[in-house]
């Protein structure tokens, strides 16, 4: 049975043999967690929009160039961070702008009582004050983990330092944040299923 | 109190990737079996899991862009396909008519060479206006006639004083 590995291979193939529609296809997988990224490191939606576009057109005119030695995606992640630093609008507001994330109000899914709904909101809206709170490496490591659903080898490519280090800074913020929730004593009041598939 | 990293410490950082939902395979089986014998290790991954899911969910962007911005890649690709073939021809032709004006300069480089720019014509002298008067009344008024360029014009005045000085018996 065909593994997605072996799909991307076939459709990096192909499209580097000029077939338009395999790089149509490989770009839809990626763009959105590629925005998404792109977005958390620049902090500026329309230029996320901008980068992540110039991001999948020069992986067309390098696909020649991309020897397989890393996955498609982490190979984009280096081009992105390479077009955000060419960037000259490279404003960085501190954090993620609330406005342009769904509201709290809204996370909610169907089938909470007002009550669980209203304490759902709540912790987000902590949760949104205290990831700001991190220093700025720390925060963007966790916005690239848990907002762009980007791997450790692609937040390493996207922000250009080791594995190790991207290890250490993924660790430490999720141990501020814990510490924070800790304080605020927010862990007891929880009745959340908590087991996580790795 | 021994220096030695306890487990829990050594291993404090694979217990956040695996709440983070990041842990390698490899370590993955070590890490289990060591949050099943310890009590706060465990505690703590839990509190991390609650961490991790909480971000996850505070932070959901409000509509997916991903196929819009794909579209648009997709059309600059495409245009930039036909742009670049009629690029192509453009680039030949500049080629082309780079070669040609190259030819051209030499060309004219090598005629000046071998035939040396003749000196311009200054103002009449008066030795000239002497040989029209001695010649006839005509040639003579000819030469007064004469329209100076632009640059001469400061000799005319000197050039005519000088004529009518000579020629005063």
């Amino acid at each position: 049975m065909p593994t997605a590995a072996d799909d991307d291979r076939d459709l990096i193939r192909r499209a580097r043999e000029g077939d338009l529609a395999a790089f149509e296809g490989l770009a839809a997988r990626e763009a959105e967690r590629l925005f998404r990224c792109a977005w958390a490191m620049s902090h500026d939606r329309h230029l996320a929009e901008d980068l992540t576009q110039e991001t999948l057109v020069e992986a067309w005119r390098s696909l020649g160039r991309f020897d397989g030695r890393c996955r498609f995606s982490t190979w984009l992640y280096g081009i992105l961070r390479h077009r955000l630093a060419k960037s000259r609008r490279r404003r960085r507001p501190a954090v993620l702008d609330p406005a342009e994330l769904l509201p709290a109000g809204e996370l909610t899914e169907p089938g909470f009582s007002p009550a669980q709904a209203a304490q759902r909101s709540e912790d987000a809206a902590c949760v949104r004050k205290a990831v700001a709170s991190l220093s700025d490496e720390h925060r963007l490591v966790i916005e690239l983990r848990f907002f762009a659903g980007a791997r450790l080898d692609e937040i390493a490519a996207a922000v250009g330092c080791p594995l190790g280090t991207v290890k250490s800074r993924l660790h430490h913020g999720l141990e501020k944040l814990r510490q924070a929730k800790l304080r605020l004593n927010l862990f007891e009041a929880s009745g959340e299923s908590t087991e996580r598939e790795p | 109190m021994s220096d030695q990293p306890t487990t829990c410490d050594r291993l404090a950082e694979a217990v956040s990737l695996l709440a983070a939902g990041c842990l390698a395979n490899e370590e993955d089986v070590e890490v289990r079996e060591h949050l099943e014998g310890c009590a706060d290790c465990r505690e703590r991954f839990r509190q991390l899991c609650l961490v991790a899911q909480g971000v996850e969910h505070a932070y959901q962007p409000q509509q997916q862009v991903g196929g819009r911005i794909v579209a648009k890649a997709m059309r600059q690709i495409a245009a930039g396909r036909t742009e670049r073939s009629g690029s192509r021809r453009r680039l030949w032709l500049a080629a082309g008519l780079a070669l040609a004006a190259s030819l051209l300069v030499i060309l004219a480089w090598d005629d000046y060479q071998t035939y040396p720019t003749p000196e311009p014509p200054g103002p009449p002298t008066l030795l000239a206006y002497e040989r029209a008067f001695a010649q006839s009344d005509e040639a003579f008024e000819r030469l007064l006639n004469h329209q100076p360029r632009r640059s001469d014009r400061p000799w005319l005045p000197i050039t005519i004083h000088a004529l009518d000085r000579d020629l005063t018996p």
